[in-house]
């Protein structure tokens, strides 16, 4: 038998330490992010280096989640555990909840996690039928205005606006999961996800930088190349785990690390992609040697799109949006199997169920239904070196 | 009945058809004038080797210092450690490099740590880990190169090992730990079917195959040594006792482990008051092999990476608290998982207590040994690898400083295995492979 | 999925001694035995050397590990659809499978199944599982076995389908026994078996004029003294030097032939 340990890395976690906040601190750099791309410039910009290149390393790849009471005014949604009880009459549900029935609790919620033939609601989400998430009932997001409006290949869905006012922001990933615990949290201040994701970008694993080429101004520029790809090398980090600037990166193409080439034009110190695919490595090792889908999953945006805004102090703050997946967005707990329900709590099939209702994107034109949510990335990069590689390594090298 | 007093003399006998064998502490007419090396040959107090890990991390932000050097403070989960502070340095902000391989949770921290390796398989180890290597260095001659218990009672609760697939399985009970060091080093030929009963062998007390000889060496020392002997033999024998005591209850009996048969699956109680039971007698055995120079070298398991530890009278795992238990930002840590890592701290405290109290010398048992005592995780709830946890206790015979917070600044945590290595005489320069291969020898602690 | 170019299998594999997989995003494991089952030959597809029936079609492995999703026990996925398009390679009638899917974490109570089997990841070559149709081929632990109905013998068009689940069977025959310093194995690389170090950088040597200043030494211990037949010790230069056959040995960059350095011969054994 597997230990749970082997099977799980659930949710998308990082680091410890960053998760202390204290009350009332200023917010973090990816909470603010966003804000900062939509907002005006008032300070002026740094000369771009001549020959028109530069280099970031991104420190920070987040879902944006907007605290409040009005997001989530049931409060967040319910773990496994909690989600069996909501099925029982209160009579009973108050006799299981009893301390001395604890054991038997266990059992019952753990036998809600299977069903028939030994599956499961992370292995097999889809077999299973459970009622939606406690979604996002306020009308504000972070995120970017993927559709533009048009219809033809969306699914209806009712568009956010941002705390700075701008209309239209499609991120229907966040209404389904935005009340979860591992987004929200539990104190108003972050969930697991938020403090948690840095590790991946600290830890080399999915590191990843952004190459800018043929950068004439920071204020205006309708020709940019933009190579956003995932890179081997390890950030250092100073002794409170922020990046150091300035260190050196050289992007690999090489599974399972990718490259994506996009173009994009500076408008008043914004940088903004055109829509392509956008495809980035997350790997989570997971799942013991009888699922290796761990070892492949991606974070694959379609029709995405970068909007970063130059700062001051030659960082890039800014957000990443396009349509995912829907079961990418479940793909690490699903992988995790039974260990993800029962020592973590979560109900895969109740995600997808949510995602699935939720989604707005990738229709399919032979059943017309969407097979994607549009959803957001809050991100931050500071300066680096970063060689390019070329996509074709050649033997002459 | 004469005497020889050479240093690895055990006193050996007969019981129930079976060979025993029991250790003898390292006596003052063992020693030099000076208490430092023994008499007979001049060699130096020979210098131990161990390992004692426990799963699932800390938090971190509540359990390491903040400022390198002597003298660190104590935050609230790393306190216990307060009475023994002057002898346990903090490792901290060592990071393990998987140059690309993925970070298999609660699995690939552990043996970057034990092999300088980064694991690429699901399980095992990537190469050799570096107990087995110092024991082939100063392991070679006692009578187990090296013993491997596990308190939670898994025998694949294990980082030790010649790397592969295979590790050397931990002893999963204190009633096999004592058959193992006390029991028999050969079956007896003439009773070719016997197998050894460690409840009737506790009964009777192993001390009852070596009478004679018992009876002899008191003889034949001094009068501090025949007390030391006494309290050794008095000790061993209250430790029979409380096995004894053990054993009778129906569910440990069944966890116990019978030589040559199959090892009995491994009891599903994780409850840390049962653990912290059997880990007090896994330690006190562990110190008397020590002492009786029966191993130089020991790996000790609290729990495992993914730990099945329960509070008594629940189901909740401490594997499951760690994940499921939403982080409170405002306190910076998940209380109910906490619960327990105080509880594995106040085991570490116990078991270097153990050592501490074992006089040889002018020193203790403690400042002959060096156990590195790390996790595999830094933060559980996330599986984070860089920064995990690792305290250094012990001096080695004098050979490293303690009492220090040591800051690896992020660099490779191979530095660590290094350092140990060559404190404990293997002859390297470089360890580890890849990013983690390093020759830089953490110099803080050389002492 | 299909666009991944089977040149991928090319990089270099050095064997893990784990059963991984036929996945060409993934270390293509060594064959252990020269014995296949009855009607199993070799053949070509794509370029690569892979396993093919009776009839030269290339076999198939439908890759269990990648199933999940759609049942606790992949062995029997394949069924109605499936089973119109893909043609299981059975065990002789009457074999008695030694192969099973592994159970996961809290599962229990799968139907009872009777006799000993063999560890998925230790899995010999060929196994025999229980499949929807009868006792089946399994390659490597987790390939159950099939062709493709109606694929022309050499093809390899169905490489990669369904998000890696079928996947050509892809034969790396038999690593060499060595006799060989310690850190020196066999790998397969491009095609051939070379030499490499322990990292599975290739092993070259080569005649060169000023350019192997900068050539790496496979370095001989102080007092090693010679390795079989082929591996004797060079004390001329600073440091003991490995001469494989009486050539001296040295150590790429990497683990692939762009790795090596103008006027350099791979190593073979």
């Amino acid at each position: 038998m597997e230990t749970p340990g082997r099977l799980l890395r659930i949710g998308l976690f990082g680091s410890a330490l960053a998760a202390v906040f204290a009350l009332g601190a200023v917010a973090p750099t990816w909470l603010r992010a966003p804000a900062d791309a939509a907002a005006p410039r008032p300070q002026p910009l740094p000369t771009p280096p001549p020959g028109g290149v530069m280099g970031f390393v991104v420190d920070s790849f987040v879902q944006p989640v907007i605290q409040g009471k009005d997001a989530c005014p049931q409060g967040t949604a319910l773990k496994l555990r909690d989600a069996y009880l909501a099925t029982l009459p209160a009579e009973e549900r108050a006799q299981l909840e009893r301390k001395e029935n604890e054991a038997q609790l266990t059992q019952r919620w753990h036998a809600y996690a299977f069903g028939p033939d030994n599956t499961n609601v992370c292995s097999q989400p889809d077999m299973f039928e459970r009622p939606l998430l406690r979604t996002v009932q306020s009308k504000k997001a972070w995120g970017l205005d993927l559709d533009e409006g048009k219809t033809d290949d969306t699914c209806a869905h009712e568009a956010f606006t941002t705390p700075t006012g701008e209309q239209g922001i499609d991120n229907q990933e966040y209404r389904a999961m935005g009340c979860t615990l591992e987004w929200r949290g539990v104190d108003g201040i972050a969930g697991d996800n938020q403090t948690g994701m840095r590790q991946f970008m600290s830890s080399g694993e999915w590191t990843q930088v952004i190459l800018l080429r043929g950068v004439d101004s920071l204020q205006n520029d309708d020709d940019v190349e933009v190579i956003y790809a995932n890179t081997p090398d390890r950030p250092l980090a100073d002794s409170k785990g922020q990046f150091l600037r300035g260190t050196t990166f050289t992007i690999s193409d090489k599974a399972p690390r990718n490259r994506n080439v996009l173009h994009g034009r500076i408008k008043n110190g914004v940088l903004t992609t055109d829509p392509a695919d956008i495809v980035l490595t997350q790997t989570w090792g997971q799942g013991g040697a009888r699922d290796i889908r761990g070892n492949r999953t991606k974070w694959h945006y379609a029709k995405g799109r970068l909007r970063l805004a130059f700062q001051p102090d030659g960082s890039l703050r800014g957000v990443m949006g396009g349509y995912r997946p829907i079961f990418d967005v479940i793909v690490s707990p699903a992988i995790g199997g039974a260990g993800s329900a029962i020592v973590a709590g979560i109900d895969c099939a109740q995600n997808l169920a949510t995602l699935r209702h939720y989604a707005d994107g990738l229709k399919n034109p032979k059943t017309g239904k969407c097979e994607g949510v549009s959803a957001a990335q809050a991100i931050t990069a500071i300066p680096a070196f970063v060689n390019d590689v070329a996509p074709a390594r050649t033997a002459a090298r | 009945m004469a005497f020889d007093l050479s240093r690895r003399t055990a006193l050996r006998g007969m019981m129930n058809g079976a060979a025993v064998a029991v250790g003898v502490p390292l006596l003052d007419a063992f020693l030099d004038g000076n208490g430092t090396a023994l008499a007979a040959t001049g060699a130096q107090v020979p210098v131990r080797f161990g390992t004692w890990f426990w799963g699932l991390g800390v938090n971190p932000s509540r359990w390491f210092p903040d400022t390198a050097g002597a003298n660190y403070e104590l935050k609230p989960e790393l306190a216990p450690i307060k009475d023994y502070q002057a002898k346990i340095s903090v490792l901290g902000n060592f990071n393990v490099i998987l140059d690309g391989a993925p970070n298999l949770p609660h699995v690939s921290g552990g043996p970057a740590i034990r092999t300088g390796r980064a694991l690429t398989a699901e399980r095992g180890l990537p190469g050799e880990s570096f107990d087995v290597t110092i024991g082939d260095q100063i392991g070679t001659r006692t009578r187990f190169r090296s013993l491997d218990a596990s308190a939670i009672g898994d025998p694949r609760n294990s980082l030790s090992g010649r790397g592969g697939g295979n590790l050397n399985p931990s002893e999963t009970s204190a009633a096999a730990l004592y058959t193992r060091i006390f029991g028999p080093g050969f079956k007896d030929p003439n009773s070719a079917t016997f197998t050894p009963d460690p409840q009737v062998m506790a009964r009777r007390s192993v001390l009852s195959g070596v009478t004679e000889q018992r009876q002899a060496l008191e003889a034949a020392v001094g009068a501090a040594d025949k007390q030391k002997l006494d309290q050794y033999f008095t000790s061993l024998r209250q430790l029979e006792k409380r096995l004894d005591v053990e054993l009778t209850k129906p569910e440990p009996l069944q966890a116990c482990v019978v030589p040559g048969a199959k090892p009995p699956e491994m009891n599903a109680s994780g409850d840390i008051e049962a653990v912290m039971k059997n880990h007090e007698m896994m330690a006190d055995m562990m110190v008397m092999a020590l002492a009786c120079d029966q191993t130089r070298v020991f790996n000790m398991m609290f729990n495992n990476g993914a730990s099945a530890l329960t509070r008594i009278g629940s189901t909740i795992t401490h594997h499951q608290l760690t994940h499921e238990e939403v982080l409170d930002n405002r306190l910076g840590y998940q209380p109910n998982a906490t619960y327990f890592l105080t509880r594995i701290m106040d085991a570490w405290v116990y078991f270097i207590a153990a050592l501490d109290k074992v006089q040889e010398g002018d020193r203790t048992l403690l400042d002959n040994t060096l156990i590195l005592a790390h996790s595999e995780t830094e933060f559980a709830k996330f599986h984070t690898i860089d920064n995990i946890p690792m305290m250094l206790a012990g001096r080695a015979g004098g050979r490293v400083k303690s009492g220090i917070y040591v800051d690896g600044a992020g660099t490779p945590v191979s530095r660590v295995g290094l350092t140990l290595q060559q404190v404990m005489g293997v002859s390297i320069d470089k360890w580890g492979s890849k990013s983690m291969e390093t020759n830089k020898t953490i110099g803080e602690l050389i002492a | 999925m299909k666009g991944l170019a089977l040149a991928a299998a090319a990089a270099a594999i050095v064997s893990s001694g784990l059963a991984l997989a036929q996945p060409v995003d993934l270390p293509i494991p060594a064959a252990t035995t020269s014995e296949f089952p009855p009607g199993v030959t070799l053949g070509k597809a794509g370029g690569v050397a892979v396993y093919a029936g009776p009839d030269g079609r290339t076999l198939y492995g439908m890759d269990m590990r990648t199933l999940l999703r759609d049942g606790a026990d992949p062995s029997q996925h394949c069924r109605e659809a499936c089973a119109q398009v893909w043609e299981p390679l059975l065990a002789p009638a009457g074999a008695k499978p030694n192969l099973i899917f592994p159970m996961g974490f809290g599962e229990r109570g799968r139907a009872p199944v009777q006799g000993e089997y063999v560890q998925n990841a230790k899995a010999p070559d060929w196994t025999v599982i229980a499949g929807p149709q009868g006792p089946q081929w399994v390659y490597k632990g987790w390939h159950l076995v099939f062709v493709r109905k109606g694929e022309a013998p050499g093809s390899a068009a169905h490489e990669g389908d369904e998000r890696m689940v079928w996947n050509t069977l892809k034969h790396v025959p038999p690593a060499p026994k060595l006799t060989a310093p310690v850190n020196v194995s066999a790998a397969f690389v491009e095609g051939a078996y070379a030499l490499v170090d322990k990292e599975g950088r290739l092993l070259f040597t080569g005649s060169c004029a000023a350019a192997c200043a900068g050539w790496q030494p496979l370095a001989a211990g102080l007092a090693s003294r010679g390795v079989g037949a082929d591996w004797t010790v060079d004390r001329a230069a600073d440091q003991p030097q490995w001469l494989y056959r009486g050539k001296p040995a040295y150590v790429a960059e990497g683990a692939v032939q762009a790795d090596l350095p103008t006027g350099a011969v791979v190593l073979r054994p």
